[in-house]
């Protein structure tokens, strides 16, 4: 039998509020108990988006993250248990981020235009969250260009001279910025980003009931997570 | 007769245009994930002492430069609250809300960069930047002196007692403040001169901007 699972598809401003819910939840989340119930409740949001790897991988780093502060707990490395609870607590941040990541840019763009949010504020948001992977990208072959030329070969070799390494490191990842805003503008400006019109998009945009119902099954799980644990 | 670009269409002397949005944007990734990779370095293979007191000043030393070439290249009002309101974005994605104090530095820094070709001078940039980033290293001050109880709540459920007291060691004596944000205006003069020594090394020649 040929079992096809319906992925729900949610606005990418129901995605945002949610964002912003769970922001409001990690921050005012104390003990660990709540955290993992944090962690869950993300999972759960994924799961239902259809994102199983995702919600996968982010269950397991959080796993590991939480093992690592549990090893390190009563060590001396108490500095290493700060950052592990720091990541662990922005990976259900993280899980929500992903789910607007995989959100199209067109749908993006559309919805928080319907917002009314200004034109350069929706660009920057679509940017901040597309571009992060492209410049860790352009910085690993920046490195690995150097690698291959023999310059700074080993990790020990920048400790010599830190000062030519940063710039040997710094010049072709400015240069690599400028033409990659000069690319991606032009490309933008072809599509039709300056236009006054109301955008339209391919995919259907606007708030349904399944919007409603996630942003009311999410607040109802949240507040549950912060009053009974 | 004035030459037309695809990307000058649409855009006065000014407004901001796309160009200058998503230089902007990108130059404040690169920077954001320094300023990322330096503070869980410093962390971890640092003392407390420095990590605390240089953390912010090493940030602003290794992001000068960056910050120096995306001012020169935008060169319009609003680069430096543009700046503030990416970064405050980002952080408030990592569920940082304290960072929202930077969005009232970046105003002040704006503020002092009112003036003709202000973002082209490497020194009245410095004067900005260092603006913003004693802003940024004060911004885990300031809710400690407003909202010290819940900040206590939240860091009690990472942070050891011992480690909890020589965060507020630092975090709360006058003097140490004072250091703090002395070696972020030292690193950030230093991270923006040489960012000009770069730009006018490099980028200029290779006529960039």
């Amino acid at each position: 039998m040929n079992l096809r699972i319906k992925k729900v598809r949610l606005d990418p401003r129901t995605h945002l509020l949610i964002l912003l819910l769970m922001s409001i939840l990690a921050l005012i989340a104390a003990s660990h108990a709540q955290s993992i119930a944090i962690m869950l409740l993300g999972m759960l949001y994924l799961v239902v988006l259809g994102l199983f790897k995702k919600a996968f991988q982010y269950g397991l780093l959080f796993v590991c993250f939480k093992a690592a502060v549990i090893a390190l707990g009563g060590t001396a490395l108490g500095t290493f248990v700060i950052i592990f609870y720091t990541f662990s607590t922005m990976i259900p941040l993280m899980m929500i981020a992903s789910a607007l990541m995989a959100s199209s840019p067109s749908v993006m763009m559309c919805a928080f235009e319907r917002m009314r949010l200004p034109k350069n504020l929706i660009i920057t948001i679509c940017i901040l969250i597309r571009f992060f992977p492209v410049i860790v990208q352009e910085m690993v072959s920046i490195r690995n260009g150097m690698r291959a030329r023999g310059i700074f070969q080993h990790w020990y070799s920048v400790l010599r001279q830190p000062a030519l390494a940063y710039e040997c490191f710094l010049m072709p990842l400015v240069v690599r910025c400028l033409k990659l805003s000069s690319e991606l503008a032009a490309s933008a400006v072809l599509r039709g980003i300056e236009c006054t019109v109301t955008r339209s998009s391919a995919y259907p945009v606007g708030f349904r009931t399944v919007d409603g119902l996630a942003i009311l099954m999410f607040f109802i799980l949240a507040t549950g997570i912060y009053v009974v644990m | 007769m004035q030459e037309l670009s695809v990307q000058n269409i649409g855009t006065q002397q000014n407004r901001w245009g796309i160009k200058d949005v998503v230089t902007c944007v990108i130059f404040n990734i690169v920077i954001m994930i320094i300023m990322t990779t330096v503070s869980m370095g410093a962390s971890m293979l640092f003392t407390p002492a420095v990590a605390y007191l240089a953390g912010p000043g090493i940030m602003a030393l290794l992001c000068g430069p960056l910050y120096i070439v995306m001012a020169g290249k935008i060169s319009r009002r609003g680069v430096l609250f543009a700046c503030a309101t990416i970064s405050v974005l980002f952080f408030l994605a990592m569920g940082l809300i304290n960072m929202l104090f930077l969005l009232g530095f970046g105003i002040i820094g704006e503020l002092a960069m009112i003036g003709k070709d202000s973002y082209l001078n490497w020194k009245r940039n410095a004067v900005g930047y260092s603006i913003f980033f004693a802003g940024f290293a004060l911004c885990a001050v300031l809710p400690l002196i407003f909202f010290k109880q819940k900040m206590i709540e939240i860091y009690s459920a990472s942070y050891t007692q011992e480690a909890m007291n020589t965060m507020f060691y630092y975090y709360e004596t006058p003097s140490m403040i004072a250091v703090m944000v002395l070696v972020t205006l030292a690193g950030s003069v230093l991270g923006c001169l040489i960012g000009d020594k770069f730009l006018n090394r490099h980028i200029k020649k290779a006529k960039l901007i």
